[in-house]
């Protein structure tokens, strides 16, 4: 019998998300997002969706502006100097659209890595004497059994979907980043199924021999979908820095006084396109050239 | 001494003098300014201090210029790369590091910072902030940290913050951290664009310790949103002198970031 290629489509990878699901994202504020999957995402409409990330960007404003989110357990939205807090997240927040479950960077690490381990929760300290647990009463306040101090209960969090995006992976889930891994090991782990959309698709035999350039291994990887700049507007370690002109663009029509600067921004880049070629059409061969990293 | 400095390079220069050789240093997203400092500090008296840039631990001495790439999460810092780690090791290991920058859009009289938001009625937020990033966490472990504000006013200097992200003295007390099981040595000083305030031994609550050159101490007081307490003799900051302006310009930040 053959072994399996787990390489997969777009669409087919998108299309496991259904209404309701907790889909955790990968990457770093403005590195590594896994931007095919969201758009595709919008395009199917999906609803009500939890997003868990690490520091997020931009992407949260989309899918919060196209309507797919119901609550979001995210530190931080923004995109530093550009734009300090993600307007849109601002808006919708302010207006009691979205629910917010209050946490920071080591709360969702915390979260997840009882997901990982399978238990109900992880003790972590970072929060204690903050307003977090106020905020997020899911967050319980006790005093660790071993020395009395006071540390937060952390329940698990059990992505239905985690997507990332990486350098690398063959066509049998053996996933390599370039460089750093964010949080995505411990996200792959944490949810029940992980699909990691890639740069490149490599030979097999580029991993045989080399184990050690495996980031994650494929018993944490569920789906690979090739994604060619599939980090766009973002960077992807490797291979290109962020489009910072796409991102004041994005910004420049948000800001504007047309209250349909949103709306306008995701029909010409997400929901007027049929796929991430079209995607890549419409910002140009020589625009893409041009974010090398060195 | 040169009179020829934007307040960012005196900040950056502040900064930089605050560190000590051989430390680990964790500057965070949209820090600019501490970035900055900390890089002129490593090439100017500090060759052996640990400075992730990202997620990656660098070697920048070789390095005729940096830059101060725009956002945090670029790949061009590892050209000066000589490792790299994760974003679970640099929370789970905050213990290790020494010295970190905490922002927000609130600070109050003990020291506490808010990145969640400002109240407004029924529960809602009138202003939503960005949200508490990792400073919750690093602020509970690291050995010190420094408050950086890049406005001075009664409105973000507030008697008690309407939320609080990261722990600084929370009520008021030396014993205060220890009584919430903090092991970390909490904030040092508050560094905002009028001068320095540390906190009073026994209360913790913030005192103005040193001012810019042109900054009247009564200006400060009367920017602060809760009654700000007084040392007995308030330092003027030394502007930069040539060798901490000639790194600066001339290999940490050539683009001039910090003199816009």
């Amino acid at each position: 019998m053959e072994r399996k290629s787990v390489v997969t489509t777009v669409q087919e990878a998108a299309a496991k998300i259904e209404n309701g699901m907790t889909v955790a994202i990968g990457g770093f504020i403005s590195s590594n997002i896994p931007m095919v999957l969201i758009r595709e995402m919008i395009r199917n409409k999906t609803k009500n969706l939890t997003i868990v990330a690490i520091p997020a960007g931009l992407e949260i404003d989309l899918l919060l502006a196209a309507g797919c989110v119901g609550k979001l357990i995210v530190p931080y939205v923004g995109a530093e100097a550009i734009a300090p807090i993600s307007p849109i997240f601002r808006q919708t927040v302010e207006k009691g659209q979205v629910e917010v479950m209050e946490v920071d960077s080591g709360i969702v690490l915390a979260g997840l890595k009882a997901g990982v381990a399978g238990l109900p929760f992880m003790p972590w300290r970072g929060g204690v004497g903050t307003s977090l647990p106020e905020l997020n009463p899911t967050l319980k306040v006790f005093n660790d059994p071993i020395n009395g101090e006071p540390l937060l209960a952390v329940p698990a969090i059990v992505p239905d979907v985690a997507f990332l995006h990486a350098a690398y992976a063959d066509k049998y889930g053996n996933v390599a980043h370039y460089g750093t891994t964010f949080m995505d090991k411990t996200m792959a782990g944490a949810a029940e199924t992980t699909v990691v959309q890639v740069e490149q698709i490599i030979p097999h035999e580029f991993v045989m021999g080399k184990p050690n350039s495996v980031t994650i291994p494929n018993f944490y990887v569920d789906r690979i979908v090739k994604a060619p700049y599939g980090s766009h507007p973002y960077a992807s370690e490797g291979f290109y820095s962020a489009d910072i002109e796409h991102l004041q663009e994005y910004l420049h029509a948000v800001k504007s006084d047309d209250p349909d600067g949103v709306e306008n921004y995701l029909n010409k880049y997400v929901t007027n396109l049929s796929d991430h070629e079209d995607y890549l059409e419409t910002i140009g061969i020589r625009k893409l050239l041009s974010l090398a990293e060195f | 001494m040169s009179s020829d400095y934007t307040i960012d390079e005196l900040m950056a220069t502040f900064i930089s003098r605050q560190m000590h050789d051989d430390e680990l240093v964790i500057v965070g997203a949209n820090q600019p300014i501490p970035r900055a400092g900390v890089m002129q500090a490593y090439l100017l008296r500090c060759p052996n201090l640990k400075v992730p840039m990202y997620f990656y631990m660098t070697d920048m001495a070789r390095e005729k210029q940096l830059q101060l790439y725009p956002l945090f999460a670029d790949g061009r810092y590892r050209r000066w790369a000589e490792g790299y780690f994760t974003f679970e090791m640099q929370l789970e290991s905050a213990r290790k590091a020494d010295v970190c920058f905490i922002g927000g859009i609130q600070v109050d009289q003990y020291g506490n910072t808010n990145l969640i938001g400002i109240k407004g009625k029924e529960g809602n937020f009138k202003l939503r902030g960005p949200g508490s990033a990792g400073t919750p966490t690093t602020s509970s472990y690291i050995k010190r940290y420094y408050i950086l504000m890049g406005s001075h006013n009664p409105r973000v200097f507030v008697k008690r913050c309407d939320y609080v992200s990261a722990v600084g003295w929370h009520n008021g007390g030396a014993d205060a951290r220890r009584a919430l099981g903090l092991p970390g040595g909490g904030p040092k000083y508050v560094i905002s664009p009028f001068g320095i305030m540390d906190f009073e031994e026994e209360t913790k609550k913030m005192r103005l310790k040193a001012v810019y050159p042109g900054v009247d101490p009564d200006q400060v007081v009367r920017n602060t949103g809760f009654e700000l307490i007084m040392h007995e003799q308030v330092e003027v900051v030394s502007p930069p002198n040539e060798d901490e302006l000639r790194v600066l310009r001339g290999r940490v930040d050539p683009q001039g970031i910090l003199r816009k």
